[in-house]
This record gives structure tokens, sequence and C-alpha cells, in this order.
């Protein structure tokens, strides 16, 4: 669901920050208003709790396990516009300091998630929770379809946003600049994954963690609504909410959910097809429709679904070689999901410190001043996404490699850390590509309309090459600088001091939470004997979250008042960096002029 | 101690009753801390220390009696005027028991930083002082270092200085040694004591029996939010009474020859 850098046309990126901004803006004016000076100290910690919550590694049915984002428990708790800002801090900071999410893609992310995401979310729980108790059971029902619903809305606005690409953007040959299938491919091809895993992750989270609430702590469901009754709360009889059969329902209509979506998505192309001058959705597959189906529509549906089934077998099928030795299990099933998440809040700690003993080293990057970094190797990810020449590509590629090599950045860990992962997720789904998109026929296979093109061939070419440049260029820039430099520079690009401030502080208080997160997997660890059920590891995930939002908030109050005892009044102030120097002017430009040159040269 | 007639105390509760989520955790509680004066308030976990902290800080407000600094009324309302606020807040300092919760800046520069940059100081002379303290609290070489990458003594420390730059002339201090390791909880007292001299005034909450005679001249002994007992460290160390009915002594577990074998209730303190 993040989408990286590449992925995305220039003028898409570009439009969608501009679809976010209003929201953004609106949301940041409400917020300061109705907390006043609690701003700051509130809105860091949720954001902070946010980014904990997307590493959260849950238990699904299967055995499996997934990530959500969490735009369901945030705008639940905390209401849309809270939830559209403390998810976007959440994205900015995985985007800008671990590489998740692309920087130009940053606001086609944020539209997606924190905005879409957490306008329906907040839209379905009130809707389905309207004149419930708070503690009853449809809340908790409503808040898992609020989960559900929040973030396929979101994961439908990225395949649209994919699936245009390849109609509005080729080169002059016809091969696809960015992400290379039509909607009648990134539609099935994100909602079946979101529709079956990403979403029950997302559904599971909220719905067990305002079920924890309704026992634990209801008033912090009143935020949210405010009219609704509460009966008396029962003790808790353990820590851990009982749900037992109330999420059979859920779990049918699920089923209902995920076989019917392709019948939709049949209903959607039939209507579209008819219309005849709407080639948005046939475009590039409609030849694929095999000859032996006589209905145009099935035959359509028939070849939407074998490309999309491919799209998503590949990927799994390169993720699951190119991550077999990470995600093997050490005792097979027991082996839970809490054991997951630790490893992955350790990491998290571990790249942190690894980033700031090499930002410490002195090679050529790390020479420059974070805020001429930052803007420098901003613009080569925007010339990365913006040039439309393969061989002009492989030479920004090779500048962000030797970039690396002169700042004592191994080849090794670099391979390793961005280049393997980029080969894996982009590679595994540039391939099929190769064989999916028309045109000039490079060689056959034995399957019947599955041959290789050399417009294919290219869009992967283009496609591979972006993803990793952006990559290479992110990783250098949070690999050689210190973190909290790196935050402050964004003041330099006039970011409100405000915004400035809460992105220092929920990074702050990440590390803090991070801590509390793996102390309460790890004592219920210490105290565990044998193996959780599926069921209760779910419930107790969901315990966790909510057991973590409490903390936040208890934070969140207790820094409120440390920050008051030391003269704070509600207002945001930073220490101004000092001013840049000549040489770092000079720097400045030559990066600005390389870039006016690649960007002339390669468009 | 004191301070002629006329001067008034620098801070004075007067009947002070706080609730805390419905539990009482001040009730009618009435003290007196004059100027220059090292005042330990001393009491179990839940006696209501670091509430009173809290109180006499400005941070929350009494529902019922006075508190007031040099003679003026501490008040939710006086404090939203600027001119009460700014010299309110640079006079009084508070260190808080979590270190966690005070350093909420993204390096140790920024964390020293922050008071000077919410009053106002010019911006200069901000850098200049943040120097000055650093090098004073022998944490320079931690300038930019994360807070996530600091030890727990190191975190006090810089919590220390982030409270002593605005060179406070009342220091509240919530469990200053509390989970520190006997070394660095000496250095910590060591660091408060040659800062306290001249006419600073000093207000610790604590549990921690053993530093008592050096921080503090004077104890009030808290139980249940009001004032059970108050005297020299001396005279309420040798309270075995009181200290037991506050909850801070525990029965002593080991025999004294062989006449006396049962466990009983008796202090150490002063027999070396």
């Amino acid at each position: 669901m993040h989408i990286p850098d590449g992925y995305l046309s220039p003028s898409t990126c570009a439009s969608l920050y501009a679809g976010a901004a209003p929201f953004w803006y609106v949301a940041l004016r409400r917020v300061k208003r109705e907390l006043d000076s609690r701003t700051i100290p509130l809105l860091s910690m949720f954001s902070a709790f946010c980014f904990v919550v997307m590493l959260f590694n849950l238990p699904l049915p299967g055995g499996t396990t997934g990530h959500a984002v969490g735009m369901g428990v945030a705008s639940i708790v905390l209401g849309p516009w809270v939830s559209i800002l403390a998810i976007s801090i959440a994205l900015l900071i995985q985007a800008l300091l671990f590489g998740d999410g692309g920087i130009t893609a940053f606001g086609a992310n944020c539209f997606n998630m924190a905005v879409v995401g957490s306008l329906v979310a907040f839209a379905v729980y009130r809707i389905g929770a309207a004149g419930a108790d708070v503690t009853s059971r449809r809340r908790a029902a409503a808040a898992g379809a609020a989960g559900y619903l929040g973030i396929n809305a979101a994961a439908f606005c990225a395949a649209i946003e994919f699936g245009v690409q390849p109609l509005l953007f080729r080169t002059a040959s016809g091969a696809p600049l960015y992400a290379p299938y039509p909607l009648s491919v990134s539609i099935p091809a994100m909602m079946i994954g979101h529709l079956t895993f990403a979403g029950v992750a997302e559904l599971i989270l909220s719905a067990g963690m305002v079920a924890y609430l309704q026992r634990a702590d209801p008033a912090l469901l009143r935020r949210t609504a405010p009219g609704a009754k509460c009966t008396i709360v029962p003790e808790a009889s353990s820590d851990l909410p009982r749900r037992g059969a109330s999420l059979r329902g859920l779990w049918l209509a699920l089923g209902v959910l995920a076989i019917g979506s392709p019948l939709g998505i049949l209903a959607v192309g039939g209507g579209w097809g008819e219309a005849k001058r709407v080639s948005l959705w046939r475009a590039p597959l409609a030849d694929y429709a095999p000859a032996f189906i006589p209905n145009p529509f099935v035959g359509y549906f028939v070849s939407a679904m074998v490309g999309a089934g491919v799209v998503v077998a590949l990927a799994w099928l390169v993720s699951r070689a190119a991550f077999g030795e990470r995600r093997r299990r050490a005792g097979g099933q027991s082996a839970s999901f809490m054991e997951a998440t630790v490893r992955g809040l350790l990491d998290i700690v571990e790249r942190s410190i690894f980033a700031e003993d090499m930002a410490g080293s002195m090679g050529f990057l790390q020479r420059l001043d974070p805020r001429v970094k930052l803007a420098g190797l901003a613009t080569l990810i925007a010339c990365a996404v913006a040039i439309r020449r393969v061989w002009m590509l492989g030479a920004l590629f090779s500048i962000a490699t030797a970039m690396a090599a002169f700042s004592k950045i191994s080849l090794r860990q670099m391979a390793r850390r961005v280049w393997l992962p980029v080969a894996g997720f982009t590679g595994s789904i540039a391939l099929p590509a190769v064989f999916l998109v028309r045109g000039q026929i490079l060689f056959r296979t034995p399957l019947p309309g599955m041959h290789a093109t050399v417009e294919g061939a290219t869009s992967a070419v283009f496609l591979i090459l972006r993803a990793a440049t952006a990559a290479t260029a992110a990783y250098e820039l949070v690999m050689t600088t210190p973190w909290n430099r790196l935050l402050r520079a964004l003041r330099w690009f006039r970011a409100p001091v405000v915004l400035v401030v809460v992105i220092e502080t929920a990074y702050r208080y990440i590390s803090v939470l991070l801590q509390a997160a793996q102390n309460m997997f790890e004592s219920r660890r210490a105290r565990l004997v044998g193996r959780l059920e599926g069921p209760e590891q779910r419930r107790l995930a969901a315990a966790t979250v909510g057991v973590l939002l409490d903390k936040s908030l208890q934070f969140s109050v207790e820094m409120h008042t440390a920050m008051q005892a030391r003269g704070f009044r509600g207002e945001a102030m930073v220490l101004e960096e000092t001013r840049l120097r000549a040489n770092d002017w000079a720097l400045l430009s030559a990066f600005l002029a390389a870039a006016v040159l690649v960007l002339w040269a390669g468009l | 101690m004191s301070n002629g007639a006329g001067a008034p105390p620098v801070f004075e509760a007067r009947g002070v009753s706080y609730r805390y989520r419905g539990v009482a955790a001040l009730d009618g509680l009435s003290m007196r801390v004059e100027r220059g004066e090292r005042v330990a308030l001393i009491g179990a976990n839940g006696s209501g220390k670091s509430t009173l902290i809290r109180v006499l800080a400005g941070l929350a407000f009494a529902e019922s009696g006075q508190v007031s600094f040099l003679g003026e009324a501490v008040t939710q309302e006086r404090l939203r005027d600027e001119s009460f606020f700014f010299p309110f807040r640079r006079r009084v300092g508070v260190l808080f028991q979590n270190p966690d919760v005070q350093l909420f800046n993204t390096s140790v520069f920024d964390e020293v930083a922050f008071g000077p940059l919410q009053l106002g100081w010019p911006r200069d002379e901000i850098r200049a002082v943040v120097e000055r303290t650093l090098d004073r609290m022998g944490i320079a070489h931690l300038r930019n270092r994360a807070p996530h990458r600091l030890s727990g003594g190191e975190k006090k420390r810089v919590a220390l200085a982030s409270v002593l730059v605005l060179d406070p002339e009342v220091l509240l201090l919530d469990e200053p040694t509390a989970a520190l390791d006997p070394g660095t909880q000496s250095e910590v007292v060591r660091l408060l004591a040659s800062w306290a001299n001249g006419p600073r005034t000093v207000i610790t909450a604590t549990h921690d029996l053993d530093t008592l005679e050096e921080i503090a001249d004077r104890c009030y002994v808290l139980e249940r939010g009001r004032i059970a007992g108050e005297g020299s460290p001396m005279t309420v160390l040798h309270d075995v009474g009181l200290l037991t009915e506050a909850g801070l002594l525990r029965p002593q577990h080991h025999k004294h020859g062989r006449d006396v074998a049962q466990p009983h209730p008796h202090a150490h303190w002063g027999e070396v």
C-alpha cells in the first residue's frame, strides 16, 4: 500500500499532493483550535502511536500475518481530522527515515491512507455505531467494518492511481513509463490482497481495540461518540476482551465480499465497455480476451483476472524467494506474531542506531549540510521519477551508487538493504509487464496471448531503475545524516514550525513507545506457557494496541505538564540552524544545475 | 532558618486539597518553605509528594486552600498573565521523576535550549548559555545525542541541565535519585549540593532516606495527603514510630546477637 517512488508520474504525484493539502490545512486549523496548548504533545504522541501500530505484525486466520495502517483505530478514537494529521506524520517519518513509501509519492500515500482512509473509516464507524451503546457489540463490529472499508478504500484509490498511469504516460513507441498495468489489472491486483489480508488485519485491529477499550477505558470511545449511552461497564474478568462468536458473522460477510468483488469488477467493466468511448478500462488488455470465449464481458473478465493473478502470484513467489530466509519461522507456527513484531521493533531501533553511527563517519555526503543534502537528494529522486530516457536513468543510478561509495556506505550493505528488496518487490511487479504489455514481440511463449514484448521489457526496466535509483538516494540521505538534524532541515523548506516540532516530538516518542511495546510483548512471552491459538493471539494483539493507546495518552499529558514547567504556552519554537555557508550554497547550486541538465537531456 | 521578620516565604500552602481521579491526593495540607531552605518531602508511594510538587509548581491547582509564591497567590488565572507566568517559570524549576517525560526534544542541545527559547531569550544568548550549562554539567560531549541513546544517569543529568539552564532560584525535585545506580545517585546529589548554596531554595520529594541528610535541612513527612510530621533529618530519621506509620521503614529481618530473635521495626540511622 505504501507507493514507492517511480510508480506514479510527477504530474500524478503533484496533483495528489495538491489533493491532500487542503485536508492538511483544515485538519491543522481544527486541531489547533480544539486542542490549544495540548496540540503539540497530543498530536506528536498520536503520530508516534500510529507509527508503532503500523509495525505490528497481526496474526491472520490461516497462520499468516499482516500489517495494518491504523486509520480505523486512529479515526475512531481521535476523530478524522486528528487521524489525518497523525497518519500523515507517521507516513512522513516512514518515508523519510525508513524508506517505506516514496518521497515523491508521499502526497499520494497521504491522500490514500491518511485522508481517504480516515474519512471512510470514520463515516462507516459513525453510521454503523449510530445510537449504539458505548459498550455494545455493534460498536465493536462497526469499528471492524470501519477499518476494513477504510483500508480497502485507500487501496482502491491506489489501484486507480496505478491504473491510469499506462493510459497517460507512455514513450513514443508506447511503452508505459510508470506503473505498467491498466485498471483492469491494477484494481483486482490491489483489491485481492486488501480484501483478504490487509483488510482483515485492519478489521482485527479496529474491532479488537474497540472491544478492549469498551472494557478497559470506555471514556476514550466517548471522544468521538459524545451522545452515546454508556451502560454499566462489566468488571473485566481478564485483560483480554472475550468476543467469542461475535466475529463469526463478520468472517462470513468477509468471505462474501472477497468472492463478490471480482463480480463487481465485472459489472463495472461491462458498464464501461458498453459505453465504447471510455477506453480507460479496456485499454491494453482488450486484445487478450481469449478467442474461445464468445461473450466479450466474460472474456474480458477472464483476461483481467489472469493478468491480475499473474502479477499477484509472481510478486508472492519472488518475495518468497528473496526473503525466504528472513520469513522462515524458527519453530514453525509456534514462533508467534509476537516474535515477529518484537523483531520488527528491534530492527527499527537497530537501524536508527546504525544510521547515527554511519552519519558520524567522514565521507562525501556526511560532510554536506543536512539542508543541502535533503534538497540535493530529493532533487535527484524527482529527476529519477521525471526523466523519460532509459540511458539517462542508468546514469543517474550510477551517480547515486558512486555517491554511496564515496560516503563509506558499503555496496554489500546497500545491496542487502536496498537493491535486493527493490529487486524482489518492484521486480516481481515489473516482470509480468514484459508479457502483459502489448507491442512488438520480443519472443513468444507457449502460453496463448503471453508473449514478451519490447515495450513490456522497456516499461519493466523503467520501473525497476526508477525505484532503485530513488531508494538508493533515500537510503543515502538517512544513512549519512543524524536523524534529528534531518527532521530539523524540513524547517528550512518553510514547513510550519508547529509541524516540524510535532514531527520531531513524534520521532522522539516513537522510541519510547517502541520500548513500551517491546516490554509488553516480552513480559507476556515470559509468562506464556504453550502457544496461543489464533483467536487468542488476535485478541492479545488488539489489547496490546489498546494498552499502548492508554500509555500514549498518559505520556502526552505528562509531557504537556513537563513542557509547561519550562515555560511552554502552546507556541512551537525551534532554534534555527545557522545560515548556510558560501560553499554550501555553491554545492546546492551545483546540484540544481546538474538536475536541470539531467532534465534537459532526459525528458 | 527565618529570614528576617517581613520577608514572605518562598512557598506557602494553606489547607490545600487536591483530588486525582476521585481520590484525595492532598487533604487540607499546610506547609511553608523559607528562602534558602533545603526541604525534603518524604513519604511512601501515593502519599501525595508528587502532587504537592505539581501544585507548588503551578502545574495542578488546589480545589480548596491556597498556594502562594513569595506572597503572591499561584492560581490558574494568575499564570495566564504573562507578567507573572514568565518570571515564575524562570525562577521555579521542576525536575520530573521520569526523564523520558521530560526529554521531549530530539537532541540534548535542543532539550537544554527549550526553556530559554520558550521564555523568549535572544537566540545568540541562548546558544551561549546552553553551551555553558552543558560544560558545567559535564555533558558537552552529548550535545548532538538523541535522548533514546542516553543511559539512565545521562538522561537524569540532561533533564537537570534543562532545568538549571534557566538559573532558577527555587528547585522542585521529584525523586531525583530514583532508579539510579548508587554511583550516579551520589553524583546527582553532589551536583545538586554544589548548585544549591547561596540563596537558592530546594524542595525534594523522595522516599530515599539514605540521602536525606545530604539534601535537606528540614523534612516534612507526608501520609495520605497530610503532613504527618516535621523536623530536621536527624529527628525524623530517629522517629521510628512516625517513619513506620508513614510506610517508610520495613521491619528489619536480621538478628541482633542471641537475645533478640523476633523481627522488630527499628532504624539504623546514625549508628556508625
